[in-house]
């Protein structure tokens, strides 16, 4: 499957039925060199070193269009496939419909939802290792957990009904639904439950009282873990600028490990830790997270629909809501999330605590690690309130977090974007309305 | 034309002179139904329960400017002893000494930071407090103090302003200066010159560390840079830190003490200023220590 040349295929390639035989040019010329050289005969150093230009200009003459054409054909191929999607990016279309049906250009600026230039031609130039077939290109996005893409309905058209089922129950099995509907926010939230609204500040504490009504979504049961997001690393996602948001671009450079290459800032040489697979991906910026969140075809969950994952709430009368202060009940539970009073001092596995999972099977939305929601700090803010640095907003508690009631379903904090701390990670979330349905 | 009067004979009041406390700070002999000395302000209680045990307690000394965040740092860590941490637990001998733990918490989980400690010495919060040590058989006996940094700098200037204070120094066996990692990376100084004068009104003291060779030089230093969340190398590379923004912070204190190792700190996990009605106010965004108990576990190894 990769095509990139490597030295140790260069003499003989019975797969693709030719015979390279400037190997034989450069071993020659060599040969000629170091004799010329071993006799001190300027002409015989002379004749090995043209021999060797002239192979080694053979060489980029033969390799470089037929490995670049390669490239080219195979990536048209699985574009043709696969229709008319972002392969490479899984995101929004370049262009949206307006009120009146004609197309028209998203507005520019940072979304943490698509990219500002997603481009088919981009799935070209990102396919530096190509499968050899959309079989294998399938398989390969089904295992680095870009099923979203597949089930966009622009995509799902090309798709077999095996192909189709296969990528939703994927879906089913690593995602779960939250019903559209009504979730109480910030102060609201508190009064509703246990809280002490006069007592307890939250960064949102004189904002967005009241109900918030979000649609159907589908959530990510764990948090990304670092062997999903080895996947976007391998995969050059640090170098597909496609995938971030421009202001983010500068920064691109200082989103490096421990060793100077570009992954999260506690691994080493581009990979985690030996043993920590299944741990939540920490020492990421916000944006490294909605770039991440584009590559697979997701996107960033607003603070509300966060809520209402969490708190699962029920709308008990019209304007009546009742929900949970955490995702198993009112009161909080040492044995069912990891914060600071557990004991633990670190982050655990994804599937840890199984018995603080939400309502609708979401697992540690309370502790082990913060995530990142695609508002921020501001937005959720009234106009009297005013945070100077631009803060995003973050959910959730971590294994450090000291007070339970920074820990509930509503409480909510904030963070610089650039910021790559050890204790926030990433869930990612998709609009259950962008994805094909069954029937279709 | 005298008059005579009976006079009941209040024998408490008489047992009371006949068996006076001395302050466990200043060593001023006090009443002994006192609260505070009428000296240094200390409580009396400290003095009560230091009598009872058979080892006096040791005394630490926190010392650094205004704003640095003494009151969080040592509130939060008291909380988290008590808690249990890292092998150590505290129990807090005395009703004064939960008043530190009390303001801080209640303040961080209501999403603010404590008031600032006032300036008169009675107000100060002092803390007693047995500590456990998992590697160590036998408890500690600790007292420090929650003084103001206005305090500490009027001291600085005018040693003597503040008994409490100077007999703190005087007597300590360990010093925690509180040093604001926020300020220095900023490039802001102003706070080192109170910790420079504090040092250096150490050689002048006569106590009773000074009369030993090498005493003073001997007791441990914690140098702490508090608010180190805003800058994540002081939290991993402390000693970087200091040498890069502190140095002759660093540089005094080494001068004058030999046994000194430098902490990073933090409690928030993210601060924010926040306005509200034009006025700006700075929040915790949430709390997580980090770095807290350290110093304190260092400074006990060091002393015991």
């Amino acid at each position: 499957m990769n095509a990139t040349v490597s030295p140790s295929s260069w003499a003989w390639r019975p797969d693709e039925g030719y015979f390279d035989a400037s190997v034989v040019v450069v071993a020659t010329s060599c040969l000629v060199a170091m004799a010329g050289a071993a006799g001190n005969e300027p002409l015989f150093i002379g004749a090995g070193a043209a021999g060797l230009c002239v192979a080694l200009r053979q060489w980029e003459l033969f390799y470089s269009p037929r490995r670049t054409s390669r490239l080219k054909d195979l990536a048209s191929r699985l574009l043709r496939n696969c229709g008319p999607y972002d392969i490479s990016g899984g995101v929004e279309p370049r262009t949206v419909a307006d009120e009146n049906g004609s197309r028209q250009a998203p507005s520019s600026g940072p979304s943490p939802d698509g990219p500002d230039d997603s481009d088919r031609q981009h799935a070209a130039e990102s396919l530096a290792n190509p499968p050899a077939s959309t079989a294998s290109l399938l398989a390969e996005m089904l295992q680095n957990n870009r099923y979203a893409l597949l089930l966009r309905p622009e995509t799902a058209d090309h798709l077999s009904r095996d192909e189709y089922l296969k990528a939703l129950h994927t879906l089913d099995d690593r995602m779960a639904i939250t019903p559209e509907g009504d979730v109480l926010v910030g102060m609201a939230a508190e009064r509703a439950t246990l809280g002490d609204a006069t007592a307890v500040f939250s960064a949102s504490t004189d904002a967005n009282e009241g109900i918030a009504h979000v649609g159907a979504c589908y959530f990510d049961r764990y948090a990304v873990t670092n062997a999903d997001y080895q996947f976007f690393v391998d995969a050059g996602g640090y170098e597909q600028l496609e995938f971030w948001p421009e202001e983010a671009l500068p920064a691109l450079f200082d989103f490096v490990d421990t060793t100077g290459c570009s992954a999260p800032r506690y691994w080493s040489d581009g990979r985690f830790a030996y043993g920590e697979d299944r741990l939540p991906v920490v020492g990421v910026s916000w944006y490294e997270a909605v770039a991440y969140a584009r590559w697979v075809g997701k996107r960033l969950p607003t603070d509300a629909e966060w809520t209402k994952a969490c708190a699962w709430p029920i709308a008990s009368a019209p304007g009546r809501i009742a929900q949970r202060r955490y995702p198993w009940g009112e009161s909080f539970d040492a044995r069912r999330a990891n914060l600071w009073c557990t004991g633990h001092g670190r982050p655990l596995d994804v599937d840890a605590h199984a018995e603080g999972a939400t309502v609708g099977g979401l697992h540690q939305m309370v502790g082990n690690v913060w995530e990142w929601t695609a508002d921020t700090l501001d937005a959720a803010t009234s106009a009297k309130v005013r945070f100077p640095s631009a803060l995003r907003s973050i959910r959730g508690g971590a294994y450090n977090t000291y007070f339970e009631n920074q820990a509930t379903c509503h409480f909510q904090s904030g963070e610089h974007p650039l910021a790559r701390r050890a204790n926030i990670g990433v869930r990612l979330a998709i609009d259950m309305a962008g994805l094909a349905s069954p029937s279709d | 034309m005298s008059q005579l009067i009976n006079v009941p004979l209040e024998s408490y009041l008489l047992a009371q002179k006949s068996a006076p406390i001395d302050c466990l700070i200043c060593g001023r002999e006090n009443c002994s139904s006192a609260e505070r000395c009428t000296r240094c302000s200390a409580p009396i209680a400290l003095s009560r329960l230091a009598g009872e045990g058979r080892r006096a307690p040791r005394l630490i000394s926190v010392v650094g400017a205004s704003g640095v965040g003494k009151t969080v740092f040592l509130g939060t860590m008291m909380d988290m002893l008590v808690r249990r941490v890292g092998g150590l637990r505290a129990a807090v001998r005395g009703p004064h000494s939960i008043g530190l733990q009390q303001q801080t918490t209640t303040a961080l989980a209501s999403g603010g930071y404590p008031d600032p400690t006032h300036t008169e010495a009675e107000h100060w919060n002092w803390v007693h407090c047995q500590i456990e040590c998992s590697r160590r058989g036998r408890p500690t006996e600790i007292v420090f103090a929650d003084a103001a940094g206005e305090a500490w700098a009027a001291e600085a200037d005018h040693p003597g302003a503040y008994a409490a204070l100077s007999a703190l120094l005087a007597k300590s066996a360990g010093l925690i200066v509180v040093a604001d990692a926020q300020r220095l990376h900023a490039g802001d100084h102003s706070d080192d010159f109170v910790v420079h004068k504090l040092l250096s009104q150490l050689e002048e003291k006569p106590g009773r560390w000074t009369t030993r060779t090498n005493a003073l030089a001997k007791r441990p230093l914690a140098l702490v840079f508090t608010k180190a969340d805003v800058c994540q190398s002081c939290l991993d590379r402390p000693r970087e830190f200091a040498e890069a923004h502190a140095a002759s912070l660093l540089n005094d204190c080494e001068a004058r003490f030999a046994n000194i190792r430098v902490f990073g700190a933090s409690v928030a996990g993210c601060s924010a200023i926040r306005e509200l009605n034009g006025r700006r106010r700075n929040v915790p965004l949430r709390i997580e220590p980090q770095g807290v108990v350290e110093p304190f576990g260092w400074l006990l190894s060091q002393i015991a």
